[in-house]
C-alpha cells in the first residue's frame, strides 16, 4: 500500500457518507409503503352516508375497487375530484368513498355541487374505520383487487401524473389479471 | 388587616377583587384542561405518558404523539388512552398501531431486525475511527525523526 493511497481512505469514507446523506434527502416519510399493502382489507362495517343501509368490507370484494377517503372540509379532495369523476366513467371498477370525520349534510351538499363519483359511500363520522386503514388524513386512496387484497395506497390528492403513472397502469393490470387469471 | 386594606384606594381594591375572582375562575378551568385523559390510577397515567412519548406523530417533523397538536396526534392519543383504560399492555398497544401505520411510528427504533445496525453504527464508527487513529500514532512514533 503506497502512502498516497492511504490518505485517500478518509476521503473515500467522507464521500460515501455525503452520498448517503444526499440520497436520504429524497426520502419522504409520508411516502413510506403502508404495512397493509398486499394484505386483505381490514374488516369494517358502517352506515352509508345519509342512508339506512350498512356498508361492510365484504361489499368491496368481487370488484376492482378504488377506496377514496374524503371529506367536504378537505380542500385537497376537491383538487383530485376531476380525476375521480374521470375514473368513475370506467365501468370495470367501482369507486367507494369513505366520508371521513365529516358532517353528513355538508357532505351531501358537496356532492351535489361538485358531482358524485362514488357508487357507495360509508359514513365514518368518528374516524374509526379510517384508523383501521391506517389513514393519516384526507385524501387517501386505496386500490383493492377482486380478492379483497389492498394493492396500492396513495396519500394526498391524485393528480394527472399520479393517475397516469401509477393508477391507470395498475387498473389495466388488474383488469387483465382478472380476465385471464 | 382592615387597616392595611383601607390604605389601598377604593379603585385599586375593586380591581384587586376583580383579579382575584378571575383567578379563582381560571384555576379550576386549568385543572379541567389538564385532565382531558382521566385515568383510574397513576400507573395507567404513567403508561399513557410513556407510550405517547415513544410513538411518532407521522404527519409531523420528528415530534412525538405527546408533543404534537396535529389532529393525527390527538386521534392517536385518544386511541392509546382507550386501550390503556382497557388494560392493554404496552406491546399490545404498540403492535396494534404498528399493524396500521408501520414501524415508522416508533420514535425510538426497536433493537430487533436490521434496526440494531442503527444503534450500533455510532459505536462502530467511533471504534473504527479511534483504532485507526491509534494505528497511525503508533506508526508515527515508531518512525525515527
Amino acid at each position: 500500500m503506497t502512502a498516497r493511497f492511504k490518505y485517500a481512505i478518509p476521503l473515500g469514507v467522507a464521500i460515501a457518507i455525503l452520498l448517503i446523506l444526499w440520497m436520504s434527502l429524497r426520502l419522504t416519510p409520508s411516502q413510506l409503503p403502508s404495512p397493509l399493502l398486499n394484505k386483505p382489507l381490514p374488516d369494517f362495517k358502517l352506515k352509508e352516508l345519509n342512508e339506512q343501509q350498512w356498508v361492510s368490507s365484504h361489499d368491496l370484494t368481487g370488484h376492482i375497487t378504488i377506496l377514496n377517503i374524503w371529506a367536504s372540509w378537505c380542500e385537497a379532495c376537491l383538487a383530485e375530484h376531476t380525476q375521480l369523476l374521470k375514473l368513475s366513467q370506467n365501468k370495470q371498477i367501482q369507486i367507494v368513498g369513505l366520508n371521513y370525520k365529516d358532517n353528513s349534510t355538508a357532505a351531501e351538499h358537496w356532492l351535489q355541487n361538485y358531482g358524485n363519483p362514488y357508487s357507495i359511500i360509508g359514513f365514518d363520522h368518528d374516524g374509526q374505520v379510517g384508523f383501521k386503514l391506517g389513514v393519516y388524513g384526507t385524501p387517501e386512496t386505496f386500490i383493492i383487487d377482486k380478492q379483497g387484497i389492498i394493492r396500492y395506497k396513495h396519500i394526498g390528492p391524485i393528480d394527472e401524473a399520479v393517475y397516469n403513472k401509477e393508477i391507470k397502469p395498475l387498473i389495466e393490470q388488474l383488469t387483465s389479471e382478472h380476465d385471464y387469471g | 388587616m382592615a387597616k392595611l386594606l383601607s390604605i389601598i384606594p377604593a379603585g385599586r381594591r375593586a380591581a384587586a377583587a376583580g383579579l382575584l375572582i378571575v383567578h379563582l375562575l381560571i384555576i379550576p378551568i386549568a385543572g379541567i384542561a389538564h385532565d382531558i385523559y382521566p385515568f383510574d390510577n397513576a400507573q395507567q397515567q404513567a403508561q399513557f405518558n410513556k407510550l405517547s412519548h415513544e410513538l411518532r406523530c407521522l404527519v409531523c417533523q420528528s415530534e412525538s404523539i405527546a408533543e404534537s397538536n396535529a389532529p393525527f396526534a390527538s386521534d392517536i392519543r385518544q386511541i392509546i388512552y382507550e386501550q390503556v383504560r382497557n388494560s392493554k399492555t404496552n406491546p399490545e398497544i404498540i403492535n396494534s398501531l404498528t399493524e396500521q401505520y408501520g414501524d415508522y411510528i416508533h420514535l425510538k427504533p426497536d433493537l430487533h431486525k436490521a434496526n440494531f445496525l442503527i444503534w450500533l453504527a455510532p459505536l462502530l464508527t467511533l471504534l473504527l475511527g479511534s483504532s485507526g487513529l491509534v494505528v497511525i500514532i503508533v506508526r508515527q512514533r515508531a518512525k525515527p525523526c
